[in-house]
């Protein structure tokens, strides 16, 4: 597989640093707030993101007044909010890789999502996704492929 | 990278102190094992002393063995360990942060309390800091090594069992010195030479070990 003409395999480390990857399992700590957790993911990421930056991206994504509980007492979709508070920090990174993002949300934080794909597909961004979810988007270019049509 | 270094190193401690029993397992199985030699051994000080040194590494090992189980699962459980290997940040630097912390909560406090369960054994007071100093070189030796094991067990069936035939041959030659540094000042060789090499194992060990758990962790995550 290529970037920008290079194998990545041998860019590594240059080509994870374009890459936001929202995987299957959200890599939330149970003893960790959400804070926290929104910390780490950052630094790991290479991110730069101060207090108040990593606040507003969770208070975007609606956890306000839960970012100092400790994740263990977050509900599934409080949790996967978290994890997916990344991207409010991730408008600079330009590929985003999501596996099912809008599982667990409910419609306010899937259209607060939507809105955070959007903003960054309208900012030069890309974004690949896969999803059950019926999702509507208002985008220059996408390239839809639906699985159970090729089965 | 320094940052992501830091960060890892904060959270992991975070994480320890937030869910001490983990820690405190390890520090309880270590002074149990000890505990048991004199019991089983009978009250005998001179065949105590003898084999007091070997007793506290053996226990040392299986304490560290025990711990090692855990250094990456919780971290392959929830996901953060794929997004360690998708970071901006080279995996061996984290896997060295993560090795720092590892030490600090397991090996750490085998080290320190030692000497108190040394004076079961009734070892002599002038072999006490020979004793605990051999320890502070060895354990960290044993989590690193330890730690590519673990790295290459990751998310296997049974792989508590397979880490330990892969790594405790591995651990012989740090026994054979840590054990001996006592042993050698207890007949008045002094154990210098021993501790040198265990430096020396140690000095390597913390050079090359994280890398290759990195390498490790990729293999077994592909």
């Amino acid at each position: 597989m290529r970037w920008a003409g290079e194998n990545i395999r041998r860019l590594q480390e240059e080509f994870w640093r374009q890459l936001v990857y929202i995987g299957h399992a959200n890599a939330i700590k149970d003893d960790l707030s959400a804070a926290e957790n929104l910390h780490v993911a950052c630094a790991l990421a290479g991110l730069r993101a101060g207090e108040a930056e990593v606040r507003e991206a969770l208070i975007r994504l609606g956890l306000a007044g839960r970012e100092n509980l400790p994740a263990r007492v977050l509900s599934q979709g409080q949790r996967r909010r978290a994890a997916l508070a990344r991207l409010a920090l991730s408008q600079s990174v330009p590929l985003w890789i999501l596996d099912e993002p809008f599982t667990a949300l409910d419609a306010e934080a899937t259209s607060c999502v939507q809105g955070l794909i959007s903003d960054h597909v309208a900012q030069g961004g890309a974004v690949m996704y896969a999803t059950h979810h019926e999702a509507r988007f208002s985008v220059r270019a996408a390239l839809r492929i639906d699985l159970e049509a090729t089965c | 990278m320094l940052r992501a270094l830091r960060s890892v190193i904060v959270r992991d401690l975070l994480l320890a102190v937030r869910r001490s029993s983990d820690v405190l397992t390890v520090l309880l199985f270590f002074v149990i094992v000890v505990s048991l030699f004199p019991l089983g051994i009978g009250p005998e000080p001179a065949l105590l002393r003898t084999i007091a040194p070997g007793a506290i590494w053996v226990a040392a090992l299986l304490a560290s063995m025990l711990a090692l189980q855990r250094v990456f699962a919780a971290d392959h459980a929830d996901g953060t360990l794929e997004q360690m290997l998708l970071g901006a940040t080279p995996l061996g630097v984290v896997v060295a942060g993560k090795m720092l912390v590892h030490w600090l909560v397991t090996g750490l406090p085998l080290v320190l309390i030692a000497p108190v369960l040394a004076l079961q054994f009734d070892l002599p007071q002038e072999l006490l800091g020979v004793l605990t100093l051999s320890l502070a070189l060895g354990t960290p030796v044993l989590g690193l090594i330890g730690a590519i094991g673990a790295a290459l067990t990751l998310g296997l069936r049974g792989g508590g069992a397979l880490l330990s035939l892969l790594v405790l041959p591995l651990y012989a030659p740090v026994l054979i010195m840590g054990a001996g540094a006592t042993e050698s000042a207890a007949v008045g060789l002094g154990g210098h030479a021993q501790l040198l090499l265990l430096g020396a194992f140690l000095v390597i060990a913390a050079a090359f070990a994280p890398w290759v758990a990195a390498l490790a962790l990729r293999i077994s995550m592909e």
